[in-house]
Protein backbone atom coordinates (compact mmCIF):
# COMPACT_ATOMS: atom_id res chain seq x y z
CA UNK A 1 0.00 0.00 0.00
CA UNK A 2 1.62 3.51 -0.97
CA UNK A 3 -0.63 5.44 1.85
CA UNK A 4 0.20 4.77 5.50
CA UNK A 5 -2.07 2.38 7.11
CA UNK A 6 -2.78 4.48 9.44
CA UNK A 7 -3.94 7.72 7.66
CA UNK A 8 -6.56 4.76 5.27
CA UNK A 9 -10.04 6.01 6.69
CA UNK A 10 -11.52 2.97 9.06
CA UNK A 11 -13.69 1.76 6.49
CA UNK A 12 -10.29 1.45 4.03
CA UNK A 13 -8.67 -0.18 6.67
CA UNK A 14 -11.42 -2.56 6.98
CA UNK A 15 -11.67 -2.69 3.29
CA UNK A 16 -8.04 -3.12 2.90
CA UNK A 17 -7.87 -6.18 5.43
CA UNK A 18 -10.84 -7.94 3.77
CA UNK A 19 -9.27 -8.02 0.33
CA UNK A 20 -6.10 -9.02 1.94
CA UNK A 21 -4.27 -6.17 1.01
CA UNK A 22 -3.76 -4.99 4.60
CA UNK A 23 -1.80 -7.11 7.36
CA UNK A 24 -3.79 -6.59 10.61
CA UNK A 25 -0.59 -7.17 11.93
CA UNK A 26 1.30 -4.97 10.31
CA UNK A 27 -1.81 -2.58 10.79
CA UNK A 28 -1.37 -2.96 14.72
CA UNK A 29 1.90 -2.92 14.88
CA UNK A 30 1.65 0.30 12.86
CA UNK A 31 -1.30 1.68 14.99
CA UNK A 32 1.23 1.11 18.18
CA UNK A 33 4.31 2.51 17.05
CA UNK A 34 2.26 5.74 15.56
CA UNK A 35 0.94 6.05 19.63
CA UNK A 36 4.59 5.94 20.30
CA UNK A 37 5.64 8.28 17.77
CA UNK A 38 3.03 11.46 17.75
CA UNK A 39 1.41 10.97 21.25
CA UNK A 40 3.69 12.40 23.27
CA UNK A 41 2.88 16.07 21.93
CA UNK A 42 -0.55 15.60 22.73
CA UNK A 43 -1.23 12.80 25.49
CA UNK A 44 -4.29 11.28 24.34
CA UNK A 45 -3.78 7.75 25.04
CA UNK A 46 -3.94 6.63 28.62
CA UNK A 47 -2.90 3.34 28.36
CA UNK A 48 -2.08 1.12 25.50
CA UNK A 49 -1.54 -2.86 25.88
CA UNK A 50 -0.10 -4.95 22.71
CA UNK A 51 -0.25 -8.02 24.46
CA UNK A 52 -3.90 -7.88 24.87
CA UNK A 53 -4.68 -6.80 21.53
CA UNK A 54 -2.64 -9.02 19.85
CA UNK A 55 -4.53 -11.62 21.57
CA UNK A 56 -7.87 -9.67 20.32
CA UNK A 57 -6.83 -9.84 16.87
CA UNK A 58 -5.76 -13.40 16.78
CA UNK A 59 -9.48 -14.20 18.20
CA UNK A 60 -11.03 -11.71 16.20
CA UNK A 61 -14.29 -12.94 14.12
CA UNK A 62 -15.61 -12.23 10.64
CA UNK A 63 -17.11 -8.83 11.25
CA UNK A 64 -17.26 -5.02 9.61
CA UNK A 65 -14.66 -3.98 11.56
CA UNK A 66 -11.89 -7.65 11.42
CA UNK A 67 -8.35 -7.02 12.49
CA UNK A 68 -9.44 -2.92 12.79
CA UNK A 69 -7.90 -1.31 15.84
CA UNK A 70 -9.81 1.07 17.61
CA UNK A 71 -9.69 2.90 21.09
CA UNK A 72 -12.15 3.50 24.05
CA UNK A 73 -12.49 6.27 26.25
CA UNK A 74 -11.54 5.51 30.16
CA UNK A 75 -14.96 4.39 30.63
CA UNK A 76 -15.35 1.01 29.96
CA UNK A 77 -14.63 -2.33 31.34
CA UNK A 78 -11.67 -4.00 29.25
CA UNK A 79 -11.34 -8.17 30.38
CA UNK A 80 -7.55 -6.99 31.26
CA UNK A 81 -8.35 -3.63 32.34
CA UNK A 82 -10.86 -1.74 34.79
CA UNK A 83 -11.96 2.04 33.81
CA UNK A 84 -10.28 4.62 35.41
CA UNK A 85 -12.60 7.82 34.63
CA UNK A 86 -9.65 9.96 33.77
CA UNK A 87 -8.97 9.81 37.65
CA UNK A 88 -7.21 7.69 40.06
CA UNK A 89 -9.80 5.23 40.06
CA UNK A 90 -13.85 5.26 39.28
CA UNK A 91 -16.08 4.96 42.25
CA UNK A 92 -18.18 3.09 40.64
CA UNK A 93 -16.73 -0.12 41.60
CA UNK A 94 -16.68 -0.92 38.06
CA UNK A 95 -14.33 -3.47 37.79
CA UNK A 96 -12.30 -5.76 34.75
CA UNK A 97 -14.21 -7.18 32.76
CA UNK A 98 -16.46 -7.36 29.23
CA UNK A 99 -18.50 -4.35 29.33
CA UNK A 100 -21.10 -4.12 27.06
CA UNK A 101 -19.30 -1.75 24.31
CA UNK A 102 -16.47 -4.05 24.83
CA UNK A 103 -18.62 -7.22 23.69
CA UNK A 104 -20.43 -5.13 20.42
CA UNK A 105 -16.52 -4.35 19.07
CA UNK A 106 -15.30 -7.74 19.47
CA UNK A 107 -18.10 -9.63 17.86
CA UNK A 108 -17.40 -6.96 14.98
CA UNK A 109 -13.68 -8.23 14.82
CA UNK A 110 -12.35 -5.00 16.31
CA UNK A 111 -9.13 -5.12 18.02
CA UNK A 112 -9.19 -2.61 20.87
CA UNK A 113 -5.70 -0.77 20.96
CA UNK A 114 -5.79 2.07 23.66
CA UNK A 115 -7.95 3.59 26.76
CA UNK A 116 -8.06 7.30 25.71
CA UNK A 117 -7.53 10.47 28.18
CA UNK A 118 -10.65 12.10 29.45
CA UNK A 119 -11.75 15.25 31.44
CA UNK A 120 -11.53 13.86 35.40
CA UNK A 121 -14.61 11.87 35.82
CA UNK A 122 -16.01 13.60 32.81
CA UNK A 123 -16.91 16.50 34.70
CA UNK A 124 -15.41 18.97 32.13
CA UNK A 125 -15.61 20.02 28.07
CA UNK A 126 -12.21 21.00 28.30
CA UNK A 127 -10.16 18.00 28.57
CA UNK A 128 -7.12 19.96 30.52
CA UNK A 129 -7.59 17.99 34.16
CA UNK A 130 -7.33 14.68 34.15
CA UNK A 131 -5.15 12.20 36.09
CA UNK A 132 -3.22 11.36 33.09
CA UNK A 133 -2.48 15.20 32.80
CA UNK A 134 -4.21 17.15 30.49
CA UNK A 135 -4.98 16.24 26.62
CA UNK A 136 -3.79 18.51 24.03
CA UNK A 137 -5.11 19.38 20.42
CA UNK A 138 -3.21 18.19 17.54
CA UNK A 139 -4.54 21.43 15.75
CA UNK A 140 -2.25 23.46 18.61
CA UNK A 141 -1.18 20.82 21.32
CA UNK A 142 -0.90 24.21 23.73
CA UNK A 143 -5.26 24.12 23.45
CA UNK A 144 -7.67 21.82 24.78
CA UNK A 145 -8.59 18.44 23.36
CA UNK A 146 -11.79 19.17 24.79
CA UNK A 147 -13.85 16.98 27.02
CA UNK A 148 -14.84 14.73 28.40
CA UNK A 149 -13.76 12.50 25.50
CA UNK A 150 -10.67 14.65 24.57
CA UNK A 151 -8.82 11.82 23.85
CA UNK A 152 -10.64 9.95 21.19
CA UNK A 153 -10.79 13.11 19.50
CA UNK A 154 -7.25 13.98 19.57
CA UNK A 155 -6.22 10.41 19.06
CA UNK A 156 -8.89 10.60 16.29
CA UNK A 157 -7.48 13.94 14.71
CA UNK A 158 -4.20 12.99 15.30
CA UNK A 159 -4.40 9.57 13.21
CA UNK A 160 -3.57 7.67 16.13
CA UNK A 161 -6.69 5.66 15.23
CA UNK A 162 -9.47 5.52 12.27
CA UNK A 163 -11.86 5.59 14.95
CA UNK A 164 -12.75 5.72 18.69
CA UNK A 165 -15.40 5.17 21.13
CA UNK A 166 -16.70 8.37 22.69
CA UNK A 167 -19.49 9.18 25.99
CA UNK A 168 -21.47 12.33 25.67
CA UNK A 169 -23.58 13.49 29.12
CA UNK A 170 -23.54 17.14 27.84
CA UNK A 171 -22.05 17.45 24.53
CA UNK A 172 -19.20 15.47 25.79
CA UNK A 173 -18.60 13.63 22.23
CA UNK A 174 -19.42 16.67 20.68
CA UNK A 175 -17.16 19.17 22.25
CA UNK A 176 -13.82 17.23 21.30
CA UNK A 177 -14.89 16.86 18.11
CA UNK A 178 -15.78 20.11 17.31
CA UNK A 179 -12.44 21.13 18.82
CA UNK A 180 -10.00 18.63 17.18
CA UNK A 181 -12.02 18.65 13.84
CA UNK A 182 -13.36 15.13 13.59
CA UNK A 183 -16.80 13.60 13.40
CA UNK A 184 -18.71 12.86 16.58
CA UNK A 185 -22.39 11.30 16.68
CA UNK A 186 -24.20 11.10 20.22
CA UNK A 187 -26.16 8.14 19.61
CA UNK A 188 -30.06 8.22 20.54
CA UNK A 189 -30.06 7.69 24.25
CA UNK A 190 -30.63 3.55 24.82
CA UNK A 191 -28.96 2.13 22.18
CA UNK A 192 -26.05 1.14 23.77
CA UNK A 193 -25.93 -1.62 26.64
CA UNK A 194 -24.82 -0.02 29.93
CA UNK A 195 -23.02 -2.67 31.24
CA UNK A 196 -19.29 -2.43 32.60
CA UNK A 197 -19.85 1.40 31.59
CA UNK A 198 -18.52 3.44 34.84
CA UNK A 199 -21.56 6.52 33.55
CA UNK A 200 -24.12 3.77 32.84
CA UNK A 201 -26.52 5.43 35.41
CA UNK A 202 -26.84 8.62 32.96
CA UNK A 203 -30.39 9.19 32.05
CA UNK A 204 -28.57 12.23 29.84
CA UNK A 205 -25.77 10.13 28.96
CA UNK A 206 -24.70 7.33 25.76
CA UNK A 207 -22.11 6.55 23.96
CA UNK A 208 -20.76 6.80 20.14
CA UNK A 209 -18.41 6.55 17.51
CA UNK A 210 -15.84 9.47 16.82
CA UNK A 211 -14.04 9.00 13.53
CA UNK A 212 -12.48 11.56 10.40
CA UNK A 213 -16.49 11.76 8.64
CA UNK A 214 -19.41 10.88 8.58
CA UNK A 215 -19.17 7.35 6.55
CA UNK A 216 -16.70 6.19 9.06
CA UNK A 217 -19.17 7.13 12.12
CA UNK A 218 -21.56 5.51 10.18
CA UNK A 219 -19.66 2.15 10.45
CA UNK A 220 -18.16 2.16 13.86
CA UNK A 221 -22.07 3.84 14.80
CA UNK A 222 -24.00 0.61 13.69
CA UNK A 223 -21.26 -1.87 15.56
CA UNK A 224 -21.79 0.49 19.05
CA UNK A 225 -25.69 0.63 18.28
CA UNK A 226 -25.99 -3.02 17.09
CA UNK A 227 -28.20 -2.00 14.63
CA UNK A 228 -27.15 -0.69 10.84
CA UNK A 229 -27.72 3.09 10.15
CA UNK A 230 -28.47 2.64 6.79
CA UNK A 231 -27.22 5.41 4.44
CA UNK A 232 -30.38 8.08 3.04
CA UNK A 233 -31.27 10.96 0.94
CA UNK A 234 -29.91 14.24 2.89
CA UNK A 235 -31.37 16.51 -0.38
CA UNK A 236 -35.25 18.06 0.87
CA UNK A 237 -34.27 17.95 4.24
CA UNK A 238 -36.08 20.89 6.08
CA UNK A 239 -33.62 22.04 8.61
CA UNK A 240 -34.65 24.29 12.01
CA UNK A 241 -32.11 27.04 12.70
CA UNK A 242 -32.71 28.29 16.18
CA UNK A 243 -30.89 31.86 15.72
CA UNK A 244 -32.32 33.67 18.13
CA UNK A 245 -31.26 30.91 21.06
CA UNK A 246 -28.51 28.77 19.83
CA UNK A 247 -26.76 31.68 17.13
CA UNK A 248 -25.92 34.45 19.53
CA UNK A 249 -23.29 35.60 21.93
CA UNK A 250 -20.72 33.40 19.29
CA UNK A 251 -17.28 34.24 18.20
CA UNK A 252 -17.67 35.81 15.19
CA UNK A 253 -15.21 33.31 13.25
CA UNK A 254 -17.26 30.20 14.39
CA UNK A 255 -20.35 32.11 14.00
CA UNK A 256 -19.50 32.90 9.98
CA UNK A 257 -18.48 29.45 9.27
CA UNK A 258 -21.29 27.62 10.61
CA UNK A 259 -23.43 30.35 8.63
CA UNK A 260 -21.35 29.34 5.56
CA UNK A 261 -22.30 25.77 6.09
CA UNK A 262 -26.05 25.98 6.36
CA UNK A 263 -25.74 27.89 2.66
CA UNK A 264 -23.83 25.38 1.54
CA UNK A 265 -26.26 22.48 2.69
CA UNK A 266 -28.95 24.87 1.33
CA UNK A 267 -27.10 24.79 -1.91
CA UNK A 268 -26.81 21.36 -1.71
CA UNK A 269 -30.74 20.93 -1.54
CA UNK A 270 -31.68 21.28 2.19
CA UNK A 271 -33.87 24.09 3.38
CA UNK A 272 -33.77 26.34 6.37
CA UNK A 273 -35.95 27.31 8.00
CA UNK A 274 -36.33 29.55 11.37
CA UNK A 275 -37.22 27.85 14.54
CA UNK A 276 -37.93 28.03 18.25
CA UNK A 277 -37.51 25.91 21.31
CA UNK A 278 -39.33 26.48 24.06
CA UNK A 279 -37.44 25.94 27.46
CA UNK A 280 -34.41 26.77 26.00
CA UNK A 281 -33.62 29.72 28.78
CA UNK A 282 -33.05 27.05 31.44
CA UNK A 283 -31.00 24.58 29.49
CA UNK A 284 -27.94 25.35 31.21
CA UNK A 285 -28.51 24.81 34.76
CA UNK A 286 -31.16 21.83 33.77
CA UNK A 287 -28.61 20.10 32.11
CA UNK A 288 -25.74 20.64 34.88
CA UNK A 289 -27.66 19.67 38.03
CA UNK A 290 -28.35 15.76 37.14
CA UNK A 291 -25.67 15.62 35.11
CA UNK A 292 -23.08 16.30 38.03
CA UNK A 293 -25.67 14.63 40.56
CA UNK A 294 -27.06 12.04 39.02
CA UNK A 295 -23.89 9.61 39.68
CA UNK A 296 -24.19 10.25 43.24
CA UNK A 297 -26.48 6.89 44.28
CA UNK A 298 -23.86 4.84 42.24
CA UNK A 299 -20.95 5.90 44.19
CA UNK A 300 -19.44 3.73 46.66
CA UNK A 301 -18.55 5.81 49.74
CA UNK A 302 -15.60 3.07 50.14
CA UNK A 303 -14.05 4.39 46.80
CA UNK A 304 -14.63 7.62 46.92
CA UNK A 305 -12.98 7.83 50.56
CA UNK A 306 -10.21 6.47 48.70
CA UNK A 307 -10.31 8.43 45.21
CA UNK A 308 -10.69 11.88 47.05
CA UNK A 309 -7.21 12.59 48.17
CA UNK A 310 -6.14 11.83 44.28
CA UNK A 311 -8.99 14.30 42.28
CA UNK A 312 -7.67 17.84 41.17
CA UNK A 313 -8.84 19.87 43.72
CA UNK A 314 -11.58 21.62 41.50
CA UNK A 315 -12.84 18.26 40.42
CA UNK A 316 -12.49 17.49 44.48
CA UNK A 317 -14.40 20.68 45.25
CA UNK A 318 -17.41 20.02 42.63
CA UNK A 319 -17.93 16.73 44.03
CA UNK A 320 -18.67 18.20 47.41
CA UNK A 321 -20.64 21.81 45.81
CA UNK A 322 -22.84 19.46 44.42
CA UNK A 323 -24.14 17.66 47.14
CA UNK A 324 -25.35 21.40 48.43
CA UNK A 325 -27.72 21.42 45.57
CA UNK A 326 -31.49 22.21 46.88
CA UNK A 327 -33.72 19.35 45.61
CA UNK A 328 -36.16 21.44 44.45
CA UNK A 329 -33.83 22.81 41.67
CA UNK A 330 -33.18 18.95 40.44
CA UNK A 331 -37.04 18.85 40.73
CA UNK A 332 -37.59 21.94 38.81
CA UNK A 333 -34.82 20.82 36.16
CA UNK A 334 -36.91 17.97 35.64
CA UNK A 335 -40.10 19.94 34.58
CA UNK A 336 -37.88 21.46 32.20
CA UNK A 337 -36.47 18.45 30.55
CA UNK A 338 -39.90 17.77 30.33
CA UNK A 339 -40.68 21.17 28.52
CA UNK A 340 -38.13 20.93 25.97
CA UNK A 341 -38.68 16.91 25.27
CA UNK A 342 -42.25 18.47 24.29
CA UNK A 343 -40.85 21.64 23.31
CA UNK A 344 -38.43 19.18 20.29
CA UNK A 345 -41.43 16.56 19.51
CA UNK A 346 -43.45 19.34 18.27
CA UNK A 347 -40.62 20.80 16.31
CA UNK A 348 -39.46 17.60 14.88
CA UNK A 349 -43.24 16.97 13.40
CA UNK A 350 -42.08 20.70 11.05
CA UNK A 351 -37.99 20.13 10.35
CA UNK A 352 -36.02 17.27 9.88
CA UNK A 353 -33.01 18.41 11.73
CA UNK A 354 -32.09 21.20 13.75
CA UNK A 355 -28.73 22.88 13.36
CA UNK A 356 -26.36 25.38 15.48
CA UNK A 357 -22.60 25.61 16.56
CA UNK A 358 -21.06 22.51 18.46
CA UNK A 359 -19.17 25.24 20.31
CA UNK A 360 -19.54 29.06 20.73
CA UNK A 361 -15.93 29.20 20.02
CA UNK A 362 -12.88 27.66 19.08
CA UNK A 363 -10.65 25.32 21.34
CA UNK A 364 -9.29 27.46 24.51
CA UNK A 365 -5.54 27.31 25.78
CA UNK A 366 -4.52 24.58 28.42
CA UNK A 367 -3.19 27.53 30.89
CA UNK A 368 -6.41 29.51 30.78
CA UNK A 369 -9.24 27.36 29.50
CA UNK A 370 -11.39 30.76 29.09
CA UNK A 371 -13.27 31.75 25.85
CA UNK A 372 -13.83 35.27 24.77
CA UNK A 373 -17.05 35.88 23.50
CA UNK A 374 -18.78 39.42 22.20
CA UNK A 375 -19.86 39.58 25.83
CA UNK A 376 -17.32 38.70 27.60
CA UNK A 377 -14.49 36.07 28.77
CA UNK A 378 -16.12 32.48 30.29
CA UNK A 379 -14.90 29.47 31.57
CA UNK A 380 -15.12 27.04 28.48
CA UNK A 381 -17.47 24.50 30.57
CA UNK A 382 -19.94 27.24 31.43
CA UNK A 383 -20.91 28.53 27.75
CA UNK A 384 -20.27 25.41 26.29
CA UNK A 385 -23.20 23.27 28.34
CA UNK A 386 -25.82 25.89 26.89
CA UNK A 387 -25.15 24.62 23.40
CA UNK A 388 -24.96 20.33 24.95
CA UNK A 389 -27.54 19.89 26.63
CA UNK A 390 -30.39 20.20 24.90
CA UNK A 391 -29.66 16.83 23.10
CA UNK A 392 -28.80 14.92 26.03
CA UNK A 393 -31.57 15.87 28.17
CA UNK A 394 -34.28 15.20 25.61
CA UNK A 395 -32.42 11.99 24.33
CA UNK A 396 -32.08 12.89 20.30
CA UNK A 397 -29.32 11.84 18.44
CA UNK A 398 -26.83 14.59 17.81
CA UNK A 399 -23.64 14.88 15.91
CA UNK A 400 -20.63 17.32 15.01
CA UNK A 401 -19.02 17.66 12.36
CA UNK A 402 -15.79 20.21 10.55
CA UNK A 403 -17.13 23.65 8.79
CA UNK A 404 -14.37 25.17 9.20
CA UNK A 405 -10.72 27.05 10.78
CA UNK A 406 -10.35 29.94 12.61
CA UNK A 407 -7.74 32.19 11.14
CA UNK A 408 -5.38 30.91 13.51
CA UNK A 409 -6.38 27.44 12.03
CA UNK A 410 -8.15 25.72 14.77
CA UNK A 411 -11.15 23.15 13.87
CA UNK A 412 -15.03 25.03 13.53
CA UNK A 413 -17.82 22.56 14.09
CA UNK A 414 -21.34 22.49 13.68
CA UNK A 415 -24.06 20.74 15.07
CA UNK A 416 -27.00 18.96 13.94
CA UNK A 417 -29.62 17.11 15.97
CA UNK A 418 -32.45 14.56 14.95
CA UNK A 419 -35.50 12.97 16.17
CA UNK A 420 -35.28 9.52 18.28
CA UNK A 421 -33.91 7.03 16.47
CA UNK A 422 -32.84 9.27 13.11
CA UNK A 423 -29.81 8.76 14.17
CA UNK A 424 -28.72 7.60 10.35
CA UNK A 425 -29.94 11.27 9.05
CA UNK A 426 -27.93 12.93 10.90
CA UNK A 427 -24.69 11.04 8.91
CA UNK A 428 -26.46 11.67 5.81
CA UNK A 429 -26.66 15.28 6.10
CA UNK A 430 -23.14 15.36 7.55
CA UNK A 431 -22.05 13.53 4.32
CA UNK A 432 -23.86 15.48 2.21
CA UNK A 433 -21.57 18.63 3.29
CA UNK A 434 -18.80 16.77 3.15
CA UNK A 435 -19.31 16.62 -0.68
CA UNK A 436 -20.98 20.25 -1.29
CA UNK A 437 -16.82 21.17 0.50
CA UNK A 438 -14.88 18.83 -1.09
CA UNK A 439 -14.40 17.22 1.73
CA UNK A 440 -11.15 19.80 2.55
CA UNK A 441 -12.46 19.88 5.85
CA UNK A 442 -12.65 16.52 7.15
CA UNK A 443 -9.32 15.43 4.89
CA UNK A 444 -7.24 18.29 6.55
CA UNK A 445 -4.61 16.83 8.43
CA UNK A 446 -3.43 18.54 11.87
CA UNK A 447 -0.12 20.08 11.59
CA UNK A 448 0.89 17.64 14.00
CA UNK A 449 0.36 14.47 11.44
CA UNK A 450 2.04 17.07 8.88
CA UNK A 451 4.92 17.91 10.76
CA UNK A 452 5.51 14.12 11.31
CA UNK A 453 5.00 12.85 8.17
CA UNK A 454 7.67 15.45 6.79
CA UNK B 1 -17.96 40.26 51.91
CA UNK B 2 -21.17 39.24 54.58
CA UNK B 3 -22.31 36.89 51.00
CA UNK B 4 -19.23 35.33 51.37
CA UNK B 5 -19.34 34.77 55.01
CA UNK B 6 -22.80 32.94 54.87
CA UNK B 7 -21.99 31.15 51.43
CA UNK B 8 -19.06 29.51 53.64
CA UNK B 9 -21.13 28.96 56.71
CA UNK B 10 -23.50 27.24 54.38
CA UNK B 11 -20.85 25.08 52.81
CA UNK B 12 -19.16 24.09 55.85
CA UNK B 13 -23.02 23.44 57.77
CA UNK B 14 -24.00 21.58 54.50
CA UNK B 15 -21.03 19.32 54.35
CA UNK B 16 -21.13 18.79 57.80
CA UNK B 17 -24.01 16.89 57.32
CA UNK B 18 -22.08 14.55 55.35
CA UNK B 19 -19.21 14.07 57.35
CA UNK B 20 -17.00 16.50 55.23
CA UNK B 21 -15.51 19.53 55.57
CA UNK B 22 -13.72 21.90 52.58
CA UNK B 23 -10.29 23.27 52.56
CA UNK B 24 -9.90 26.77 51.65
CA UNK B 25 -8.80 26.01 47.99
CA UNK B 26 -12.07 24.33 47.73
CA UNK B 27 -13.86 26.51 49.24
CA UNK B 28 -12.63 29.71 46.46
CA UNK B 29 -13.82 26.67 44.00
CA UNK B 30 -16.92 26.73 44.93
CA UNK B 31 -17.58 30.26 45.23
CA UNK B 32 -16.26 30.34 41.61
CA UNK B 33 -18.96 28.23 40.75
CA UNK B 34 -21.64 29.66 42.83
CA UNK B 35 -20.94 32.69 40.96
CA UNK B 36 -21.38 31.15 37.65
CA UNK B 37 -24.35 28.71 38.48
CA UNK B 38 -25.98 30.50 41.47
CA UNK B 39 -27.88 32.42 39.64
CA UNK B 40 -29.05 30.27 36.96
CA UNK B 41 -30.31 27.88 39.87
CA UNK B 42 -32.14 30.47 41.41
CA UNK B 43 -33.51 31.57 37.76
CA UNK B 44 -34.49 27.99 37.50
CA UNK B 45 -36.32 28.25 41.51
CA UNK B 46 -38.11 31.40 40.52
CA UNK B 47 -39.44 30.15 37.43
CA UNK B 48 -42.81 29.13 37.44
CA UNK B 49 -43.30 25.61 35.53
CA UNK B 50 -46.43 24.90 37.50
CA UNK B 51 -48.14 24.76 34.03
CA UNK B 52 -45.81 22.06 32.81
CA UNK B 53 -46.67 18.89 33.50
CA UNK B 54 -44.09 16.15 34.83
CA UNK B 55 -43.46 13.72 32.18
CA UNK B 56 -44.78 10.33 33.62
CA UNK B 57 -42.22 7.40 32.83
CA UNK B 58 -39.76 9.46 30.93
CA UNK B 59 -37.91 6.99 28.41
CA UNK B 60 -35.61 9.37 26.96
CA UNK B 61 -35.05 6.78 23.86
CA UNK B 62 -38.02 8.05 22.29
CA UNK B 63 -40.22 10.85 22.06
CA UNK B 64 -42.88 11.76 24.80
CA UNK B 65 -45.77 9.74 24.42
CA UNK B 66 -48.11 12.94 25.65
CA UNK B 67 -48.77 16.03 23.42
Amino acid sequence: MSEHPQDLTLREQARAIASGELDPTELLEATLARIEERDPAINSIADSFGNESARMLAEAPEGPLNGVPVAVKDQFALPWRAPRDGAFANPFGVGAGESGIYRRLRDAGAVVVAVTNMHEFGLGSTGHLSAYGPCGNPWDPARCAGGSSGGSAAATSARLVAGAVGTDGGGSIRFPSGYCGVTGLKLTWGQIPVDGFTHGYLSLGTAGPICRDAEDARLLGSVLAGRPLEAGMARGLRVGVPRLQFWNDLDPEVEQACAEALERLEDAGTRMHDASIEGAEHTVIATVLPLSMEGIPSTKPAAIAEVEPHLSPLIRALTKYQLLTPGAALLKAGRVRALLRRSLASLFAEFDLLAWPSLPAPAPPIADPRVRLPSGDYPADFVNVRLGGIANLTGVPALSLPCGFTRSGLPIGLQLLAPWGEDARLLDAAALLEEATERRYVDAAPPLAERAAA
Amino acid sequence: MQDERQFEQFVRAGLSQYGLSADEVELQVMKAAEVMYGPLRDALLASDLSDVPPEVALDPSRAPLEP
